[in-house]
């Protein structure tokens, strides 16, 4: 298993190295800020301002990343090649969504130590961005990962066209989502039964398509 | 996992994913169409005037010369993009729920969920040889007591409503079912009996009542003391500059203030208003209700707090002369209170008056008036869908993307559309308790056949859509060779969930390459063993030896 996971992650190196650089930059914009920016809306200026667009960044970075695994696999037996040795389809696929969780993990570590050390550096005494901070980046989580799984899905296909623009069009109707909940229990509640039903989808077509 | 319940987890995953995917953009849809009405509605038909308000005694309004008091509210240009989540996360008040007041210069008050204590602080200047010092209070409040350190001794709070008068805090703890009056200033807290009758008293506000959507102001109050005619002296030294009718005008009271008094005001689960006295922290008293705002078809449950987009209740304390020392709201004149409620569709505003006592006086709901398209006034709820130009289009644009959600979710909403708090509602993406059918199913008024009948209508296009598509995926199953049974759930389950599991159908149907029946003739599975449309197994080339051999003779 741990092979089939390096094989991944030297195989998506360049979407690891986009949320390695999406993260450092968003790090470095908001340490450069701490010093500019007035105490009293730093925090939001940090939050609204940059780690939201940079997850909106990064979630279209992993859709691309999943649809970009699915596509190679279908479309160059990579998985039928790897199954003559001694691995199994299910292996394959949970080793790739091992390597989409740890791409979201290096997206948005980062961004959550960043932003809970600058609140406790330069934040008020008072809790006005605990849930802020919390709500915030589980939703951020959810997101990334969903928009990974939904990458997976499209992915799988031979034409070119749709897994590129259906993914990036399906995904921003999925981001628009947190406009509508906003960022609490009912956006956690939608994105995990999506998750769950993507990556049964993706199961599902995955482990028949050995059959064709 | 055998092959039937692959295809069922396939079914429900692929329902799942296209439910979602597809409520997003339908959402917009609605969106767009319900702001577009909002924002067409004219303004006269968005508000709610009472003249005179009835609040102070007639010797204040009897003169003539005088401008009788008004008390009005409005809708606000904007309702449905700040009912969204996101919106309610700009401020810090609204977001954090232990968090009742901010400042940024130090001064807070917020409940510590750990030590259950709430948490003090306050910037206070005095002069001290001549110089301003500012001191910084940093105290803690529990139910036995104030201090300055965390303590366990000053007991534990748990789920708590509060309110500020001046240098008071007002608070009610849901699980104790107990007031408590806080004064940070001389440290001192006084608490109240536990209330014993459940079904009588469920405080669910105190103090300043009011419910917002999003950060807007709601449905604002603004209430106008009567103003007599004064001299141009007087009204300079008062500082009045603008005149009226070639006069200038200045209000019949001394003072007056937005509060109840010797009382506070506490809004109960069930929409009454009720008074409590600030010094015994007991009920003396009704002071009014939630008005119940007019919909597109009556329901009088409407008062309910949770099904309310918002509301505004204003309680007036007034000086009649010049103010002596030491004063406040506290030794003025209760007058009663005014109360505004807009409806959960955001169409319609109430506004009521109710005296000392908490009799109603007035009432008015927000209509149209002399509605030209009509030649007589509306009711602002049929306004906002047909009075203006390309409303009625809007209107039939947004009942027939209503008509696209699921049949189920719409009897759904028939059903439990009234159970779903008002603001959230303006986010439902599943389960829509603002559209046509669920308004249908909050007519109490009606008799239960009355609502099935016009339910049954209004949702007739989704049904119409419904059965088509099921009729269509009927015919590509059986084309496909799927089973009786799989056909009759397919057909079930498409009437039941309409454009959502057509979809679902035609992303999970089989995708397998059919062969010409040599018995029928018809398409038939090669990986069936006979055939769906004639029963027909296959027929193979016969592999008998043959009766000749060739042998060497040589």
């Amino acid at each position: 298993m741990f092979a089939l996971i390096k094989r991944e992650i030297l195989d998506n190196l360049l979407f690891i190295l986009f949320s390695v650089v999406l993260s450092a930059a968003f790090v470095l914009i908001a340490v450069w800020s701490a010093y500019d920016a007035e105490e009293s809306n730093l925090i939001d200026i940090i939050l609204l301002e940059f780690a939201i667009p940079a997850i909106c960044i990064g979630a279209l970075g992993l859709c691309g990343m999943g649809s970009s695994q699915m596509y190679l696999d279908k479309n160059k037996k990579l998985s039928a090649f790897i199954c003559t040795h001694a691995t199994t389809r299910s292996q394959i696929l949970i080793a790739r969504i091992i390597t989409g969780l740890i791409a979201v993990a290096i997206l948005l570590v980062p961004i959550a130590v960043t932003v809970k050390v600058l609140v406790q550096l330069v934040g008020p005494a008072a809790p006005v961005y605990a849930s802020l901070v919390r709500d915030c980046l589980v939703t951020a989580f959810f997101t990334a990962f969903s928009c990974y799984c939904l990458g997976l899905q499209k992915g799988w296909s031979s034409s070119k066209i749709f897994p590129t623009f259906g993914a990036i069009g399906l995904t921003i109707i999925l981001l628009t989502l947190v406009i509508i909940k906003g960022f609490g229990l009912h956006i956690w509640f939608i994105l995990s039964l999506f998750i769950i039903a993507s990556l049964v989808r993706t199961w599902n077509k995955f482990m028949t398509a050995a059959f064709i | 996992m055998s092959s039937k319940k692959r295809y069922l987890t396939s079914v429900f995953a692929n329902g799942f994913v296209v439910i979602i995917l597809l409520s997003i953009p339908l959402f917009y849809c609605r969106l767009y169409c319900t702001e577009f009405l909002l924002i067409s509605m004219p303004h006269d038909a968005r508000c709610v005037r009472i003249k005179p308000s009835g609040l102070l005694p007639a010797r204040f309004e009897i003169t003539p010369e005088v401008l009788k008091s008004t008390v009005t509210a409005r809708i606000d240009d904007t309702i449905h993009f700040p009912s969204l989540g996101f919106a309610g996360y700009v401020d810090p008040v609204n977001r954090e729920r232990c968090l009742y007041y901010y400042d940024e210069r130090n001064d807070w008050l917020y409940l510590d969920k750990q030590t259950g204590l709430l948490n003090y602080s306050h910037t206070f200047q005095t002069r001290k040889k001549s110089k301003l010092v500012r001191q910084i209070v940093h105290l803690y409040a529990g139910p036995e007591g104030v201090g300055k350190i965390p303590d366990r001794s000053l007991g534990r709070f748990n789920y708590i409503l509060i309110a500020q008068s001046k240098s008071e805090y007002f608070v009610y703890d849901k699980k104790l079912r107990q007031f408590f009056s806080i004064d940070f200033h001389n440290r001192t807290i006084i608490k109240s009996e536990p209330l014993k009758d459940a079904k009588l008293h469920n405080p669910l506000d105190i103090g300043r009542i009011k419910k917002q959507y999003g950060g807007t102001r709601g449905g604002f109050i603004r209430w106008k003391p009567p103003e007599e005619p004064v001299s141009e002296e007087e009204a300079r030294a008062k500082g009045i500059r603008r005149k009226r009718n070639g006069r200038y005008y200045a209000s019949v009271l001394d003072a007056y203030w937005c509060s109840a008094g010797r009382n506070i005001l506490v809004l109960d689960k069930s929409g009454r208003i009720d008074l409590l006295d600030r010094k015994t922290l007991t009920f003396v008293g009704t002071a009014g209700r939630l008005p119940a705002p007019r919909s597109l078809f009556t329901s009088e449950k409407c008062s309910h707090p949770q099904s309310l987009l918002a509301y505004d209740v204003y309680p007036l304390t007034y000086y009649e002369e010049h103010i002596p020392d030491e004063t406040g709201p506290c030794s003025g004149t209760y007058a009663g209170l005014c109360v505004s409620a807009i409806n959960r569709e955001g169409t319609t505003i109430a506004l009521a008056v109710f005296d000392p006592n908490g009799k109603l006086i007035a009432r008015q709901h927000s209509e149209l008036q002399d509605c030209s398209t009509y030649g007589r006034s509306l009711p602002s709820c049929e306004a906002y869908y047909f009075a203006r130009a390309w409303a009625p289009f809007h209107t039939a644009v947004l009942y027939l993307i209503e008509n696209l959600q699921p049949p189920a979710l719409s009897v759904a909403a028939f059903l439990a559309g009234e159970t779903i708090e008002a603001t959230a509602g303006h986010r439902a993406l599943f389960i829509l308790p603002n559209s046509f059918i669920a308004m249908i199913g909050r007519a109490d008024q009606e008799s239960f056949s009355w609502q099935i009948l016009i339910g049954f209508l209004i949702i007739c296009p989704s049904l119409i859509l419904s059965a088509f598509l099921a009729w269509r995926g009927n015919i590509d199953a059986g084309r496909v060779g799927l089973s009786k049974n799989a056909k009759a759930l397919w057909l079930v389950g498409t009437i039941a969930f309409g454009l959502v599991a057509y979809i679902t159908y035609r992303l999970t149907r089989p995708r397998i390459t059919l062969v010409t029946c040599a018995n029928c003739g018809k398409m038939r599975r090669p990986d069936q063993d006979n055939c769906h449309h004639c029963n027909d197994t296959w027929k193979g080339p016969e592999l008998a030896a043959p009766a000749w051999r060739v042998v060497d003779q040589s």
